[in-house]
């Protein structure tokens, strides 16, 4: 197994501009995202995987609920003690939504590698984004992604290209580890 | 081994119960009004298919997250349908649910003046949908694992497609599968109000969502909690009733935009591929296709074109239905309650009428059943769904037959 672990400090610059071919949709981009494209690229140097490679990612964020805090902050700043729509979306970045949504990690790093192979989409689960490897459809390697975004803005991230029977007695099978402890050192 | 749906809960604005939902596909009753749960002053759009009962909207109390509330009440009706905890052990029992966002209710957090919380949840994350589902796959035993999927509107379909190759794999020994996702709170309806995928317009609400019509304009937002209990055929006792069987799966990715579908439909048509071939079957075995069909100006065409790659010039004649003109859209559960209506298709032997189509498209040619069932021997369905940022998914289901 090929594998690339990253962390990164809540203060600490994530230097995966370098990597991004597709620099207009940065602005979607979270600290895990940022992260998640930097690893697969670090991981995939000078591989040449085919387009269909399987890709599974699993993401751990608190992306959600830094972003309510924001929104919460900015109606007491405003004193704004009702909630109200308008004013909500005034606060709200119209790319708000593509930093919510877990999935739009692992499809960035598709668009940046032209990966269309199956795929699954993991919210934490090692078990779960291990069963997704070993069941994977035809006999090439997978590529395997994790996400951990923590409170205080860290953020760590594993990618690894595997053989799908490296994970057939994988310690974390059905355990309710998270996924990134798959990667970690 | 044959892996097999035998029993659904659910809990949708088709009704509260698997029974009630399928009475209200047979009747045909439009499902989407003006929200009830939410206070929607300074809302551009207001239409949304809530989770009814006897058609009535159900209301729940400030503060509630809809889908978990909603999910463990089809839990409960699945339990009582099928009475999988007494007939699995507990370490034989899976959880895979397919959900969206986060649930939190800002107008009330706001008006409380309250502090915003700090510390973590006790998995170590903010994540209060995770912390509520192992507090769920703990209630219900689920000690083979439980598992969430958060692919947008494939994450159900994702979610019943890894139990499938989970239960052929023999890596559980039942699995209850599905999704559970509310659209009807205010980060979840505004947040997508703002992608411009809603339904505009002065139609009255039950007629905003327009699947494959040249007039349509946008989705509807929606809910729905769905458990589906997917098991191998060789362990469903005789005399419990079996559903469906799940003959193929395939998925893949457009890697093209995280806001479109890919127009040309290359990738989606790689998903049909795939199902098709772990099904075993050609192209011509597909009787009829349950579509995603989400009513939005771009869907049609790339469904189109996708299937039209698969099926070629047949496709005209390949009759299809899209759920989402009764109900709206689910987004994380949309196929889990689709998959109600594909199991009333093998049943009752039929394809239901798609409400709101009129006016075909000419870019989406498709043989859209209107105004009554089209009544037609069905043995295999193609189940479609695709997803904002770009997953496509395809489910091969098959009448059972023993």
């Amino acid at each position: 197994m090929k594998a690339v672990y990253l962390h990164y400090s809540p203060d600490e610059q994530i230097p995966a501009l370098p990597y991004i071919h597709k620099r207009k949709l940065v602005k979607y981009y979270t600290r895990e995202t940022l992260a998640a494209v930097l690893a697969a690229a670090r991981l995939l140097d000078g591989e040449d995987i085919p387009a269909q490679t399987p890709f599974y990612y699993a993401s751990a964020d608190t992306e959600n609920f830094e972003f309510f805090r924001e929104v919460v902050e900015k109606f007491k700043t405003n004193d704004v003690r009702s909630f109200n729509a308008k004013q909500y979306l005034s606060f709200v970045p119209p790319t708000a939504q593509f930093k919510i949504m877990r999935n739009m990690v692992p499809c960035f790093v598709s668009i940046e590698n032209g990966l269309t192979g199956d795929n699954n989409v993991i919210v934490d689960s090692a078990s779960a984004l291990l069963y997704a490897a070993l069941t994977a459809p035809g006999d090439g390697p997978v590529l395997l992604g994790a996400g951990f975004l923590h409170a205080d803005d860290s953020v760590e991230v594993g990618f690894a290209l595997a053989d799908p029977e490296e994970f057939s007695a994988h310690p974390l099978l059905g355990t309710g580890a998270p996924a990134i402890a798959i990667f970690r050192p | 081994m044959a892996v097999v749906i035998t029993g659904f809960g659910a809990c949708s604005p088709l009704g509260c119960s698997f029974e009630e939902s399928l009475q209200t596909l047979r009747a045909g009753t439009p499902c989407v009004d003006d929200i009830q749960n939410l206070r929607t002053e300074g809302y551009q759009y207001t239409a949304a298919g809530e989770i009814r009962h006897h058609g009535e909207v159900v209301r729940t109390a400030d503060g509630v997250d809809r889908k978990l509330f909603f999910l463990e009440r089809a839990l409960g009706e699945l339990s009582d349908r099928t009475a999988f905890p007494q007939r699995y052990r507990s370490d034989e029992l899976m959880l895979n649910i397919g959900s969206g966002v986060d649930y939190f209710d800002i107008e009330r957090f706001i008006e409380s003046g309250a502090e915003f919380p700090e510390g973590m949840l006790g998995n170590g994350t903010y994540h209060q949908l995770a912390a509520d589902m192992r507090r769920l796959a703990a209630k219900w035993h689920f000690d083979a694992g439980y598992h969430l999927f958060a692919s947008a509107c494939t994450a159900s379909a994702q979610a019943i497609g890894l139990s499938w190759r989970m239960l052929r794999r023999g890596l559980a020994g039942a699995i209850v599968s599905g999704g559970a996702d509310s659209m009807i709170s205010h980060p979840a309806y505004l947040g997508f109000s703002v992608l411009g995928a809603l339904s505009a317009g002065s139609d009255p609400a039950p007629r905003r969502c327009k699947p494959c019509d040249l007039r349509s304009n946008g989705t509807v937002l929606g809910e729905a909690s769905v458990a589906i209990l997917l098991e191998d055929s060789d362990r469903v006792p005789a005399g419990h009733e079996i559903l469906a069987e799940i003959a193929g799966y395939g998925c893949s990715m457009d890697a093209w935009s995280v806001t479109d579908p890919e127009p040309s439909g290359t990738a989606a048509a790689e998903a049909v591929r795939m199902a098709l071939d772990e099904a075993g079957i050609t192209p011509e075995r597909i009787d009829c296709i349950h579509l995603h069909g989400t009513g939005t100006v771009k869907c049609a065409p790339a469904e189109y074109n996708c299937l039209h790659r698969v099926f070629g010039e047949r496709l005209k004649n390949i009759p299809v239905y899209s759920m989402k003109g009764q109900v709206g859209h689910m987004i994380g559960s949309c196929t889990a309650v689709e998959m109600i209506g594909v199991v009333h298709s093998l049943r009752e032997q039929l394809v239901p009428p798609t409400l709101n189509f009129e006016t075909p498209h000419p870019e989406a040619p498709f043989r859209v059943v209107r105004d009554t069932p089209l009544r037609m021997p069905i043995r295999y369905i193609l189940k479609m769904n695709s997803a904002f940022g770009g997953h496509n998914t395809a489910l091969i289901i098959k009448k059972w037959e023993k």
